[in-house]
């Protein structure tokens, strides 16, 4: 372990290169560029909302009606009139 | 300036210079990106520290999830050009010419001990920063850190015999 230590304390400071300092500027001068703002986000987000609910409403619909259809052509309709005017 | 210190201590993590030079630039653009947030009760050596030892660790680890996904991928695609990412070279400038064998076999132990337990040995035995200083970098108390070190030396000494066996 005295080895270890000797040789670990040996190690001797470097200094960075000039060229590193220079990317470092360039990096922080340039603007961050987000992906996407939070607007268009939001907007993508709603819109797929709207879209994802107004098809459930469809479907839902379209499911009552053909199940409607096929119970009136079966005569099975239930009425409470007792009475055929 | 910091950008040595920073350079230097990073070059003890990945014992090599381009990866250095890298978690160098990425230390200095979150610095410039979260300086509102530097709280001046603290020392700003500290807090650069603490910043430099997160991005080193991180940078490992990116390194070796991409060098896994590497090998997997070259299973499926063994006739691929790509370049494979390979075992980072011992590149580390700071070490004297006649010492780089027995320095790299210290950084393969060091390399394989915990986060913690590497950082403090990094920070006491290269960096040769007291224990208080350790204590703040590390945000931990006196008694932690010399517990650390004491796990690091014994685990230290464990894989140099190992290596040596």
């Amino acid at each position: 372990m005295e080895q270890t230590n000797t040789l670990l304390a040996q190690i001797q400071k470097v200094e960075v290169s000039p060229f590193v300092w220079t990317r470092i500027q360039q990096k922080i001068a340039q603007p961050i560029q987000e992906p996407f703002s939070k607007t268009w986000t939001y907007a993508i987000a709603a819109s797929m909302l709207i879209l994802i609910s107004l098809n459930i409403f469809a479907i839902e619909k379209d499911t009552q009606q053909r199940h409607n259809q096929i119970l009136k052509n079966m005569n099975l309709m239930t009425d409470n009139n007792l009475y055929h005017e | 300036m910091y950008k040595n210190k920073v350079y230097n201590l990073a070059l003890q993590y990945v014992q090599n210079i381009e990866d250095a030079e890298e978690i160098t630039q990425d230390v200095f653009v979150n610095i410039h990106l979260s300086l509102a947030q530097f709280k001046h009760n603290a020392e700003l050596s500290t807090w650069i520290y603490k910043i430099t030892i997160n991005k080193s660790l991180d940078y490992i680890k990116m390194k070796k999830r991409k060098k896994r996904f590497g090998l997997i991928t070259s299973l499926f695609h063994q006739e691929s050009n790509e370049p494979r990412m390979d075992v980072t070279e011992f590149n580390h400038p700071g070490v004297q010419m006649e010492n780089k064998e027995a320095t790299k076999k210290i950084f393969n132990a060091i390399n394989a001990l915990r986060d913690k337990q590497r950082t403090a040995i990094i920070l006491s035995k290269i960096e040769q920063k007291s224990q208080k200083e350790i204590a703040e970098i590390m945000q931990l108390n006196i008694g932690a850190v010399e517990s650390l070190i004491a796990r690091a030396k014994a685990n230290l000494a464990i894989f140099l015999q190992q290596n040596e066996g």
